[in-house]
């Protein structure tokens, strides 16, 4: 049944989300192939001076498009997973959808992963714009290779990248969930005001989220502060203050492990340890509020408020 | 033998009002039963009950012996007083996906019935005019072979031609097994195809009896007898 509804989940949404990738594919491809500034930058005779203006404001509106393109994947993304839900389980689209032999359970699993796999889409296509941007300056060189330089010196990229690509995968399942519950909690809060209600649990949960993760992390900061302090680090200067998540020194000395000698970014063990201890917990964190999303959203669709 | 729908002390309250209070009737199989009442007596309220739409206040529901669930919306199909159909998906598509959802579901029936209509299979749900997609709907769940049949108003708001082939598509095509409740306040278009009639008045079972009974007990149709029922 989970597959069946997962199917038509992925029918009823990709019609929509086809027409905006490809749009912003589209852009995507102008601004690589046609942007004259960074055709500039490859080509000594084609000095920024001499571009004609036509181009410069051709190559300017191409990337405050781009820009916006961005923006308008995200937030069309977000929007688009919000009225689906909304329209499929509070609108009038509930009488079949609740109609259907499946569990409520069942439909909120198709919609996290469905809601999940846009959000993954929609995110690479940013990366992915980011890097053929970059592509036409060598800049994705530059990346690898202080990549590479960093693996090297022995921090764990690889460990690194894979906890990132968990952590995307479970923070945009958490995400939907989280737009999911305000939605189902919405119409129990305030039953007259549905829109509104639901308006106002995204709030709630938006705040509590952000209040548990900033204090989880803060505990951690402080904990970090006595361990890899800048005082350890002679001439060192944290960034971000005692709060910050990881410190980041700035030395001279050649025997400070943890500085920009010679203009290049090093990370002490402690630091690797750090990050690596953050981006676990971040993960756990997303985990508990995942699952904490979810049975708080099954709970409030189990209520089954009346349909608009 | 299990009722096919049943309801004891079934209550449900919005807010501080009841919309059913402590209804009680067990509804026999392969019988064609109108719920009626005025509006607002609880009609929808009791099929919302019975699809697993709402949750009771109190009492309970009971669909062939099981509270309302995944069993039960296997053999229940219903029709709901709205356009329940993404309305950008194609007709074609919809069939798909009630035979993809319901092993009861009679595709062929479903496409023949459809053609009648005159609905092709590519059109889109939105571009049909409203009273087409109301029977177009009413196809599609009378193309199941359900134990259980739950019209939610099928007569409200169209033409006496349109109910006319809205009621003669609900005599041709229903399981005959199965039982029929169909629920409206349109008494006089109805009467004739009804063997039993469940009457509601704010929430409460007035009336639960066979259309002939009623009519050797009172000497009157079930429109007339409904009229002074519900006399304002």
């Amino acid at each position: 049944m989970l597959s069946k509804l997962i199917k038509y989940e992925f029918k009823a949404t990709a019609r929509t989300f086809f027409w905006i990738y490809a749009a912003f594919v589209v852009i995507m491809v102008l601004n690589a192939l046609f942007n004259p500034i960074t055709l500039a930058s490859h080509n000594n005779s084609f000095a920024s001076d001499d571009v004609p203006v036509a181009l410069a404001v051709l190559s300017g509106a191409l990337i405050v498009l781009y820009f916006a393109a961005i923006v308008a994947v995200v937030v069309v993304t977000f929007v688009f997973i919000l009225l689906r839900f909304w329209r499929s389980m509070n609108g009038d689209l509930g009488y079949l959808t609740l109609t259907l032999p499946a569990t409520r359970e069942q439909h909120l699993g198709a919609k996290v992963i469905v809601a999940t796999v846009w959000n993954i889409v929609s995110g690479v296509l940013v990366v992915l714009s980011i890097f053929l941007m970059m592509a036409n300056t060598g800049g994705v060189s530059d990346i690898f290779g202080e990549l590479r330089k960093f693996a090297a010196e022995g921090v764990p990229i690889g460990g690194w990248t894979a906890t990132v690509i968990v952590l995307v995968i479970v923070g945009s399942a958490t995400g939907s969930l989280m737009l999911f519950a305000a939605m189902s909690w919405g119409p129990v809060l305030l039953k007259n005001h549905r829109v509104g209600g639901s308006f106002l649990a995204y709030i709630i949960l938006y705040a509590i989220t952000q209040i548990v993760m900033g204090a989880v992390l803060l505990v951690i900061g402080l904990s970090n502060w006595g361990a890899v302090g800048p005082v350890e680090i002679g001439g060192a200067v944290p960034l971000g203050g005692p709060g910050s998540t990881f410190d980041v020194a700035v030395a001279d000395g050649a025997d400070a492990p943890l500085a920009f000698a010679d203009g290049n970014l090093a990370f002490s063990p402690a630091d690797i340890s750090s990050v690596t201890a953050i981006l676990l917990i971040t993960l756990v964190i997303n985990v508990a509020f995942g699952v904490a999303y979810w049975f708080f959203t099954r709970a409030m669709l189990n209520r089954k408020q009346n349909l608009a | 033998m299990t009722a096919i729908l049943e309801a004891k002390g079934l209550s449900k309250h919005y807010a501080q009002v009841a919309a059913l209070n402590e209804a009680s009737f067990a509804l026999e199989a392969g019988r064609i039963v109108g719920l009626l009442g005025p509006n607002g007596s609880g009609k929808t309220t009791l099929i919302k009950l019975a699809c697993d739409l709402l949750a009771p206040t109190a009492g309970e529901i009971l669909v062939d012996g099981m509270a309302p669930g995944v069993e039960t919306k296997k053999i229940v199909s219903y029709l709901p007083d709205r356009v329940y159909f993404d309305e950008r998906m194609k007709v074609g598509d919809c069939v798909e996906m009630f035979a993809d959802f319901y092993e009861d579901f009679d595709v062929m029936k479903a496409n023949e019935m459809l053609a009648q209509l005159g609905v092709a299979q590519q059109l889109l749900f939105k571009n049909l005019s409203k009273g087409t997609k109301e029977k177009a709907q009413l196809c599609f769940v009378m193309s199941r072979k359900a134990k259980l049949y739950l019209l939610d108003e099928p007569i409200g708001g169209v033409d006496p031609a349109a109910r006319d082939y809205i009621l003669s598509t609900i005599l041709r095509n229903y399981n005959e097994d199965g039982t029929v409740l169909i629920s409206t306040h349109l008494i006089y278009d109805i009467e004739r195809i009804l063997d039993d009639v469940l009457f509601l008045n704010w929430g409460r079972v007035v009336r639960h009896q066979s259309t002939d009974e009623l009519r050797e007990q009172t000497g009157k149709s079930v429109d007339e007898v409904f009229r002074e029922v519900f006399k304002c």
